[in-house]
């Protein structure tokens, strides 16, 4: 297992559950306000689906910059500075990724009947029970699906992550700036081959996608 | 059956007098509804044609939707005027609506025992009065069972047990009988009376089978008798148009509305 591969997964792996956590309650408040805010939550959320990845890029530096406060602040969060370091690769990750986790989660709250929750609250069921014992059930395979879209788009970063990380093998060479690299250096050997992980890899989410649809919705 | 603690101080007087938006988003009109029950008639029967606007008085009473304007009380309690709303779940009510809401990732079982959750009861006390209420519907051998696989008749049976066990001092029945077989509508409906008057509760029971109204013998209210309907827009029949300075509170209260809520 080349450090590529490792480092890729490492990172969707901690993107794809940071998000879930974030992901899971923000989504919800998202469905729950009618108000502007929420709508506005949304579209924001989202923006990173039209952004062109150069321009997250160029903010997320300029955000991590050590000159700038945020920038003090992340050195002082994480120990070292943001730009061209895993951690910072996770949190322009969570960014990107944002959206591919977030919409699924809607979606599946927004799928459950009004009816069910009014019921609930009438039954004298708290906001928490509700939400546990009602809407997280009924929403696993939206969970699932936001699990894996969020890993797979990860998987497939390339603009922001190499703004961001760089090229550093070990610690923020990611699978799709090794295959760039690869076929830059005309190493078609090697460029087959990180090709054929990242397929694999896209091909396993899709197929763990169809599986979770088919068993969970039926 | 083991009743629920209700409060002390009944019997009450529910006091409705509002004007109501009936026939749907596309065509919303405004009828004015006045009626009361308490001591002395305590069970009132709501009937009329499909789209009358009985299921949106039983939302409004619920507390799920708003009148477009009056005045709804409970004793000294005021569950809806011009200036107030009291969400559903502070309101002492029992709503069964027609969608019977049981939830199809829970067993039976605990979607009837959602009925006693925040009451903080050992789950000894809980089983054991979910068990009687499901024994006394008929419904003891399929304690375990998922509810998708129950019958439409076992899930109606269902949902009036779990119904049963929330203390109510208005109960809001939206066609409780539909769905089940004419031997368990003729048991159930003496049975609902009889155990809705030892409680002391007041009932609205929709209905639009005449054999179940006879069955009832209690007050009418005919939706299709009495006011014509009038036409127009539900919220100009409820408050003038807000001016200009009105604005930022409108922008920021977007799509909540006033006749639709959230929370119940």
């Amino acid at each position: 297992m080349d450090s590529a591969f490792e480092t890729t997964v490492r990172l969707s792996v901690l993107t794809a559950s940071i998000l879930s956590v974030v992901g899971i309650p923000l989504a919800w408040w998202i469905t729950q306000s009618r108000r502007l805010p929420g709508f506005l939550g949304e579209v924001l959320v989202s923006m990173t689906l039209v952004l062109p990845p150069a321009v997250l890029g160029y903010f997320l530096l300029e955000w991590f910059s050590p000159g700038s406060f945020s920038g003090h602040l992340f050195k002082l969060l994480f120990g070292h500075g943001l730009p061209f370091s895993f951690s910072g690769l996770v949190v322009a990750s969570l960014l990107y990724s944002l959206p591919f986790s977030v919409q699924p989660l809607v979606q599946a709250f927004r799928s459950i009947p009004k009816e069910y929750l009014e019921n609930a609250r009438l039954l004298r069921m708290g906001e928490f029970a509700i939400f546990v014992k009602i809407v997280l059930p009924l929403s696993v395979a939206g969970v699932l699906t936001a699990w894996v879209l969020s890993f797979a788009h990860t998987v497939g970063e390339f603009g922001v992550v190499l703004m961001v990380g760089g090229n550093i093998p070990g610690e923020t060479r990611t699978l799709s700036i090794k295959a760039y690299e690869d076929l830059v250096s005309l190493d078609l050997t090697d460029a087959k081959k990180t090709v054929a992980e990242l397929l694999a890899l896209s091909f396993s989410c899709l197929l763990a996608i169809g599986l979770i649809n088919r068993k969970l919705r039926g | 059956m083991e009743s629920p603690p209700l409060p002390a101080n009944l019997p009450k007087t529910l006091v409705v007098d509002i004007r109501l938006a009936t026939g749907g988003q596309t065509n919303q009109r405004g009828r004015t509804i006045r009626f009361s029950l308490g001591e002395e008639s305590p069970l009132l029967v709501v009937k009329g044609e499909s789209g009358s606007g009985k299921t949106s008085l039983l939302r409004v009473l619920a507390g799920l939707d708003l009148p477009l304007s009056g005045t709804i009380r409970l004793g000294e309690t005021v569950w809806d005027d011009p200036t107030a709303h009291r969400p559903g779940r502070l309101r002492p009510i029992a709503y069964l609506p027609q969608r019977d809401c049981l939830y199809p990732h829970l067993s039976l079982k605990n979607n009837v025992s959602l009925a006693l959750s925040g009451r903080g009861l050992s789950s000894i006390k809980t089983s054991q009065l979910v068990s009687e209420v499901l024994e006394t519907m008929g419904l003891s051998g399929v304690l375990d069972v998922p509810v998708d696989s129950l019958s439409g008749g076992q899930r109606k049976r269902a949902v009036l047990a779990r119904l049963l066990l929330l203390p109510a001092e208005v109960v809001l029945l939206d066609e409780p009988l539909n769905g089940l077989d004419p031997k368990a509508r003729e048991w159930c409906v003496p049975f609902l009376k009889k155990t809705f008057r030892e409680r002391g509760s007041l009932v609205l029971w929709v209905t639009h089978d005449p054999r179940e109204e006879t069955l009832l013998s209690g007050e009418v209210l005919d939706f299709d008798e009495g006011e014509e309907p009038e036409s127009g827009s539900a919220v100009s029949l409820s408050r003038p148009s807000p001016g200009k300075g009105d604005f930022w509170r409108r922008l920021f209260r977007w799509r909540s509305g006033r006749k639709s809520l959230r929370r119940g």
